[in-house]
């Protein structure tokens, strides 16, 4: 296209300018990547901490009240584990739910879970717990527990049961030692510590008691039944919708995802998202304003060839065209610039900037989508910034530069 | 013959508060292959006449026929897309890109009006190259030609459409008068070669002694308007340069 040619010819000319604003909207489009690449780290990281481990949607026959009064103030956000209380009536032939479940592409982890609370005594001790019972792989998908043993084995079959670190702390038991547990239906049995967790969240390490799903589903005399199905998505932020098609499905039971209970986490991430993009719009609004100064200035430089190409017969919207390339050339070459050193701002801290331990101080997580929405803004950017140059340049009056020479 | 150009009444006033007519009563037309001098003192309206002519200026009244058509209705683009198509333009300050070489200014014309260059129009450029002098500077930068380089470069780029029409404004105007002198015989000889209708604005007379036909303006209005085409040298003379402007010039 005779417009491309122009325009590509006009930043190849004017050097020294066009080099200056690629490096000027380059660095702009680094500083955007950085960003989006820290508060996405950041982000993911919380994330990670929070639902990572954790069920995203819980389906249960229980009508339950969210734990608001319990939740404020604490740092951590507290998953509904321990608020579940007892649990009245249990679900039963649930294991063609499950497989249905299984079978259903849209969850990578499906687990059925007996829960209830218990305490355990020990000579004089006597401590609250929460008793939860399930199949151990499966669960697994869900807790990751196995990777996160602090001592002992990873198992719950026959009598044996694996108990946070704090609570084992604070009972001053190790691997090997008879536990007593009992229920406030006044069933209690004997059990062997197999091994101590450490999950990381130091309600759970302090309260959870870990078994196999018959044990406690004897434990709470739930005959076969279990208390909820604990589920897990690919994407968390897909586990509401999730939940709501499960509840079109089946009515029967009450899904719950992890959005609805962290209400405040989601409140904080988007609000950290939105002054992320507050910022990332100002950057592009410098990045644009600097393209169209540039082309500004270049409409005037040029003003000779778009009077003598008028003459010779190029239409207004070809001048337009050729303004509105220059734009999008300059957003879209100087974004991939920009992309390229983003991506080295972003290692290179990634790598040189570590805490004591060895640790990158932040994390960082870069999304190929952003390079994409990086360049395509840029693109447009560097055609919007464009447009008031264009139609400046697309009036210029051919007769007024063939006369002044 | 027919008129391939045919003005009518023309008239252009500029300015709204203070309106000044810069042109009024033209009645003038070109027969196909004539080469005629538009000649007049500054301010005289020959620059605007030409504009108006080539279609970059309208005018405030009467009508314009190139070829039988109507331009005074046509829209800006079509505008654009007919004068690409049928003029040819050989401006006094040359105007060729600096961003392009020798070659590709010559190109410009047959891309704006029919797409990128065939191979073929590739090679009728080099001959047009060739035929106007500069061969050797194909490749040039064209701030690394001269100015009279650069004319001849612009009358091949003049030439690329192959247009019926080719409309110049003191296209020696910034020349010295050795190549004045070469740049006209060219105009002449490409006019002779091609049939090609020429209208030439200059204020110098030795041009318009090299015409067909001369066109005198005074004040926006054509003064006179005879053939020169046959006439001895000597009558020639007379009437371009009648008795006032050999008064103006202290001879009489």
């Amino acid at each position: 296209m005779f417009e491309f040619q122009v325009a590509l010819r006009f930043l190849k000319e004017g050097r020294m300018q066009t080099l200056l604003i690629m490096v000027g909207i380059a660095i702009g489009i680094a500083v955007l990547i950085f960003l989006n690449a820290l508060i996405g780290g950041l982000q993911a990281d919380l994330l990670n901490s929070t639902v990572g481990s954790s069920p995203h949607i819980v389906g249960s026959t229980l009508q339950r009240e969210p734990p608001l009064q319990l939740a404020q103030g604490e740092s951590r956000v507290i998953t509904r584990e321990i608020f579940r209380g007892d649990q009245e009536r249990p679900l039963r032939n649930w294991s063609p739910l499950v497989e249905q479940l299984n079978n259903m592409e849209a969850f990578v982890a499906v687990s059925p879970v007996v829960e209830g609370s218990g305490f355990i005594t020990l000579g004089e001790a006597s401590l609250p717990v929460v008793v939860r019972g399930f199949p151990l792989e499966e669960a697994d998908d869900i807790y990751n527990i196995q990777e996160r043993m602090v001592e002992g084995e990873f198992a719950v079959e026959g009598n044996r049961v694996l108990i946070g670190k704090g609570l084992a702390q604070e009972l001053g038991v190790s691997t090997g030692n008879i536990l007593r547990l009992g229920t406030p239906q006044g069933i209690d049995r004997t059990f062997v510590l197999a091994g101590t967790f450490d999950l990381g969240t130091q309600v759970i390490n302090d309260s959870w008691v870990l078994l196999s799903l018959e044990k406690g589903q004897t434990l709470y005399n739930l005959e076969g039944g279990i208390n909820s199905i604990e589920l897990q998505v690919e994407d968390v932020f897909a586990a509401d919708g999730a939940a709501r098609s499960l509840k079109q499905s089946f009515p029967d039971l009450e899904w719950i995802s992890w959005q609805e209970e962290n209400a405040d986490l989601l409140s904080a991430l988007s609000s950290q998202s939105s002054s992320s993009y507050v910022i990332q719009a100002f950057i592009l609004l410098a990045v644009t304003m600097g393209i169209s100064s540039v082309l500004a200035v270049s409409a005037i430089q040029k003003s000779r060839q778009i009077g003598i190409l008028k003459a010779l017969g190029i239409t207004t919207s070809g001048v337009s065209r050729i303004f509105l390339i220059q734009g999008a050339l300059l957003g879209f070459a100087g974004s991939l610039l920009g992309s390229l050193m983003g991506t080295s701002l972003v290692w290179s801290f990634f790598y040189f900037v570590r805490t004591e331990t060895g640790e990158p101080l932040f994390p960082v997580s870069i999304s190929p989508g952003i390079f994409i929405f990086a360049v395509a803004v840029a693109t447009l950017a560097g055609m919007a910034a464009a447009s008031a140059p264009a139609r400046r340049a697309a009036r210029l009056n051919t007769i007024e530069v063939i006369k002044n020479g | 013959m027919d008129k391939q150009i045919d003005l009518q009444d023309i008239s252009k006033v500029y300015g709204i508060k203070v309106p000044v007519k810069v042109l009024q009563d033209i009645h003038l037309s070109f027969q196909e292959g004539e080469y005629t001098a538009i000649i007049g003192q500054s301010g005289s309206g020959k620059s605007t006449l030409l504009n108006i002519i080539s279609t970059l200026d309208r005018p405030s009244g009467g009508s314009i026929k190139v070829e039988g058509k109507d331009l005074t209705t046509l829209s800006d683009n079509d505008l654009a897309k007919f004068r690409s198509e049928t003029m040819g333009f050989i401006f006094q300050f040359h105007y060729l890109l600096p961003e392009f070489n020798a070659l590709e200014n010559v190109l410009i014309p047959h891309w704006l009006a029919h797409g990128k260059p065939s191979a073929d129009t590739v090679d009728l450029a080099r001959e047009l190259i060739d035929r106007v002098g500069v061969s050797d500077r194909i490749y040039n930068k064209s701030t690394d030609l001269s100015g009279g380089q650069q004319q001849r470069i612009a009358i091949a780029r003049a030439l690329i459409n192959r247009p019926r029409i080719i409309l110049a404004d003191e296209p020696t105007g910034s020349l010295d008068s050795k190549t004045t002198v070469e740049v006209n015989k060219l105009l002449r000889e490409i006019n002779e070669e091609f049939s090609t209708t020429f209208i030439v604005v200059t204020h110098d007379r030795h041009i318009a002694a090299e015409c067909d036909r001369v066109v005198e303006l005074v004040d926006g209005r054509v003064e006179r308007d005879y053939l020169t085409k046959g006439v001895e040298i000597e009558e020639k003379w007379q009437d371009l340069c009648p008795d006032y402007c050999y008064r103006a010039r202290g001879i009489l």
